[in-house]
């Protein structure tokens, strides 16, 4: 009678298992490639400011110009390597990003 | 006699299953707690890839930003180490010639960095299988 009781299962079992799951993350698109267009510096100095004068008139039919002072330049320089920094920086962030999301199916 | 000895047999009978219900249910509890075991090891191995993975990665993208952080240096040295007023004062047409590959020379840069960021993409399948 005693064995017999306990063969009726009292109550259900039930197991937590950590089993891992593959994410399948759908990778964006990448931006289209950067098209600049160089502008063209003008270096003047009393040396040659006549000379750049004429040939503005000739170009543009009078003078007018934007000027910028050397420490200006180096300025837009530093901003553009600024810039580029950013970019490369940014650039190989996604790159992780990528390698560690992109399923390897070998 | 034979009574006792059909009672001892029933009793031996009764034992024999009761021994072998629960070798079925250890055996059962035991293909259970292998495959437990089994998915555990899986789990634990996709974790410790996935961190060897991400290490390297994160490591790589270090070395990457020193890399691209010195090269920043190293081309705003140039201004550091010439006085630009004074040279573009004694030859503008020199300096002119310099500042303009030199721009070309950040452009074509920048442009060629988009465009590895472009080109990742490529040949690749956008939409999952499921």
């Amino acid at each position: 009678m005693v064995c017999s009781c306990s063969l009726i299962p009292s109550r259900q079992q039930v197991d937590i298992i950590t089993k891992p799951v593959e994410r399948i993350i759908v990778q964006p698109v990448m931006p289209r490639e950067i098209d600049l267009k160089e502008p063209y510096w003008y270096v003047v100095s009393d040396k040659n400011l006549k000379e750049f004068l004429i040939k503005v008139e000739k170009q543009e039919g009078q003078v007018v110009f934007f000027a910028m002072s050397v420490p200006d330049y180096e300025l837009m320089a530093y901003n553009m390597q600024e810039l580029k920094r950013y970019i490369n920086e940014l650039q190989e962030v996604v790159v992780y990003y990528r390698k560690v999301t992109i399923i390897d199916k070998k | 006699m034979s009574r006792i000895l059909l009672g001892v047999l029933g009793v031996l009978g009764l034992f024999t299953f009761f021994l072998w219900n629960e070798n079925s249910k250890l055996a059962e509890l035991n293909q259970a707690f292998e495959l437990r075991d089994k998915e555990q090891k899986l789990a634990l191995e996709t974790v410790r890839n996935d961190f060897v993975l991400q290490t390297s990665s994160l490591n790589n993208l270090q070395t990457q930003n020193k890399a691209i952080e010195l090269e920043m240096s190293r081309y705003l040295d140039i201004f550091k180490r010439h006085n630009l007023t004074k040279l573009a004062n004694a030859k503008p047409s020199l300096i002119e010639k310099r500042v303009n590959n030199g721009t070309k020379q950040v452009f074509d840069g920048i442009e060629a960095d988009s465009k590895r960021i472009d080109s990742l993409d490529d040949g690749l399948q956008l939409q999952s299988d499921s």
